[in-house]
């Protein structure tokens, strides 16, 4: 019963007012991450620093999505991926050739660049809801189990969150990198240096996973533990990477790695 | 504490604006064009041979067909279909009774013609001896004229009567021929050396004689030693076969070996010429292509047999050391006139070809130049329409391709030959064949690619 997180009201009676406007924290998270987790410790919870920014971020990431697909390069990329896929099907005997040339139809049919702008739009925003929550979860866990700590849940979603303006800044980022390469799954990672990068090859994808702006929002996250839980920051550091680099090697291990890029 | 952060978020913001910046403007500025994935070969230099493909029958050069010239049941068929025979060796006997009846009365005819001819001759001897005796009494004015008239009379009829007899003897010795003739042929022999390679009548059956309607065809014989090849040929080919090319068989009955031959004749007329004009099956148009057929000889001996399926790659042309590119590479896509012109020039006729060009390219231009709003729009819809589909191949150039029209040669099984349009540094695009059938235009981005299974299999 202890673990159930303290309600928003019961916090806000004492909470001193905050010294920084919202636009001043989200940004304050790329240049001094601590002030502003400490700033959230202080003071009570409000929806608005967690939901802002993941709003941003949905918003930053559907704009990338219809930018994304708009892409001939990367239709064509994918075109020719689902052409190997099926030709790998008809030669192993699973597709007749008619089977394949009617899928293909219909792909060129109902696979459009807006159908897929859409579809990636709704991916995304369950993934970013999803991601900020899950991430919340983590600490939340990290700061009870591993540091005794007691902190409501909403302040750790408050956190990832904010922490969320990393990954809407990785999302631009990929998105010039995607335009400007004619690949799908990029980003400022160590991927950038293969030059046929393939999402099936898991030596493709560790080399992906390894991206600065992960590596940043995880150090962010890290930060925001330690603040929260008031552990050390290597502690907190050791605890958040290594759950990141768990995470990694689950999804990528399970065939899911291009979920982790 | 407050300087050093104000530092640092300078520091950072900067360089994430300026990472943004750069990514922003190499994103703007560089060509958004989709690279396409292909396979590519250089031009090179083959020899080729022009073949012609064609299926057809294994049939004897030398084939009788045996039907009776008479009518009747076959009482004796001492062969049986695969025998070898030899030329005069008995075929058929077909009961004789009723020609045998048929000459003993034409005999008796004959012998009762000649009686008749005796008979008239006595008449005209004595005709003439009463003329002779009765011409002297005339002369001495002893017989009236009435008389000796009647005399020389009879003795006219009879010279008639004789000469009629006479016909009748002939009339009656050819009915005699014509019976022995048909009794003659009750009895069929071999008419050469062969095989029995077809045998449609029994012992016992009774057969049609040529002389009504078609005959029964009673069987076939064949020379074995000597065979062709019967191949139907479309109408497109036809008139690249002559007598004398070379042709490579291959019989479904002896598989993995294949046979030579020599193309001897090629029909004049189609197989179906001699359908009534407008021949069709119901639907308005003819089922079938039109087909000529071929004969050729084969060369190596083997244990064929008439009627065996063959497959024959006729040789209808052939270069030595000649600029080609692979089959798939060649492709058709509408072309303006302008660039319809080839690329590379050389001789008479690639000169003529320049200086239309020329001409062509200024017309454009000042008509481009000229037209402006509507005109323009006119104007290109023009050039579009004016677009032929014309032979191209892609040709590499960096990352981007040229489509290069091309005049195109002969072929074989892999390659095209190329008479006017590439050089042989050149690179072109083999493949894939969705590449190159559809997605590939002017100026696309290309990447170089692994075959896929949808390249090879095409």
């Amino acid at each position: 019963m202890e673990s159930i997180p303290p309600t928003p009201e019961a916090q806000s009676i004492e909470s001193p007012a905050p010294t920084m406007s919202l636009a001043g924290r989200l940004l304050n998270v790329f240049a001094a991450p601590s002030d502003v987790f400490g700033e959230i410790k202080a003071a009570s919870p409000r929806v608005a620093n967690w939901l802002v920014p993941v709003l941003i971020w949905v918003v930053v990431g559907v704009i990338s999505c219809f930018v994304i697909f708009a892409q001939p390069s990367i239709r064509q990329a994918m075109h020719e991926k689902q052409v190997k896929v099926l030709d790998q099907q008809v030669q192993q005997g699973k597709m007749t050739q008619t089977q394949e040339d009617q899928a293909l139809q219909m792909m060129e049919k109902f696979m459009g660049p807006t159908m897929l702008a859409i579809f990636g739009s709704f991916a995304f925003v369950i993934l970013s809801f999803g991601s900020v929550f899950g991430w919340a979860l983590v600490l939340w866990l990290a700061g009870r189990w591993l540091f005794k700590a007691q902190f409501g849940y909403l302040k750790v979603v408050e956190v990832a969150g904010l922490s969320s303006v990393i990954l809407t800044l990785g999302v631009v980022i990929s998105t010039l990198l995607g335009v400007i390469l004619g690949r799908l799954y990029t980003g400022p990672s160590v991927a950038l240096l293969v030059n046929d990068f393939d999402p099936t090859n898991r030596g493709h994808l560790l080399l992906g996973a390894l991206n600065v702006i992960y590596l940043w929002h995880a150090g962010v996250l890290a930060i925001g533990l330690a603040k929260l839980s008031g552990a050390l920051g290597a502690k907190a550091a050791a605890a958040v990477f290594g759950f990141w680099v768990l995470m990694e090697l689950l999804l990528i291990a399970v065939g899911l790695g291009q979920w982790a890029l | 504490m407050a300087k050093p952060i104000k530092r640092r978020k300078l520091i950072i913001f900067s360089v994430i604006g300026l990472v943004l910046v750069a990514l922003v403007l190499v994103a703007v500025f560089k060509k958004r064009q989709p690279a396409i994935t292909v396979q590519t070969e250089k031009v090179s230099r083959h020899s080729l041979t022009n073949i012609v493909i064609a299926n057809g029958k294994i049939q004897p050069v030398i084939q009788v067909t045996i039907s009776p010239e008479v009518s009747g049941e076959i009482i004796e068929l001492p062969v049986k279909e695969g025998q070898q025979i030899k030329k005069g060796d008995l075929l058929v006997k077909i009961n004789p009774d009723i020609y045998t009846a048929a000459l003993n009365q034409a005999k008796a005819g004959y012998e009762s013609s000649l009686a008749a001819k005796a008979s008239t001759e006595a008449n005209l001897e004595k005709a003439q001896a009463d003329y002779d005796r009765n011409l002297e009494l005339f002369n001495r004015k002893l017989l009236s004229a009435s008389d000796f008239i009647g005399f020389k009379s009879a003795r006219d009829v009879a010279k008639a009567q004789l000469d009629s007899a006479d016909d009748q003897v002939n009339v009656a010795k050819a009915l005699v021929d014509s019976a022995h003739d048909s009794l003659r042929k009750t009895t069929i022999v071999s008419p050469l050396d062969g095989t029995i390679s077809k045998l449609n009548s029994q012992s016992g059956e009774r057969v049609l004689g040529t002389a009504q309607f078609a005959g029964t065809e009673i069987l076939v014989i064949s020379d074995l030693n000597q065979m062709e090849a019967r191949v139907d040929v479309g109408e497109m080919d036809v008139v690249g076969i002559k007598p004398g090319q070379k042709a490579r068989l291959e019989v479904d009955a002896f598989k993995d070996h294949k046979f030579n031959g020599v193309v001897t004749d090629v029909a004049s007329s189609s197989k179906d010429s001699n359908l009534p004009a407008g021949y069709s099956s119901g639907n308005g148009q003819s089922q079938e292509a039109t087909k000529f057929q071929v004969r050729i000889r084969l060369s190596d001996k083997e244990a064929f047999r008439p009627g065996m399926s063959v497959s024959a790659d006729i040789e209808t042309s052939y270069r030595t050391n000649v600029l080609t590119v692979p089959l798939a590479s060649v492709t058709t896509r509408p072309v303006t006139p302008k660039k319809l012109d080839p690329p590379k020039t050389g001789g008479t006729n690639a000169t003529t070809s320049t200086n239309i060009t020329v001409a062509a390219g200024t017309n454009a231009t000042a008509g481009t130049n000229a037209a402006t709003g509507t005109n323009a729009v006119a104007s290109a819809s023009k050039e579009k329409e004016s677009a032929k589909p014309t032979d191209v191949v892609f040709v590499v150039k960096g990352d981007h391709v040229e489509a290069v029209p091309v005049k195109i040669g002969i072929c074989d099984d892999n390659y095209w030959e190329i008479t006017d349009g590439l050089t042989n540094s050149e690179e072109v695009i083999s493949g894939g064949y969705r590449a190159i059938s559809r997605d590939l235009q002017d100026g696309s981005k290309i990447r170089k690619g692994v075959p896929t299974a949808e390249a090879s299999k095409n």
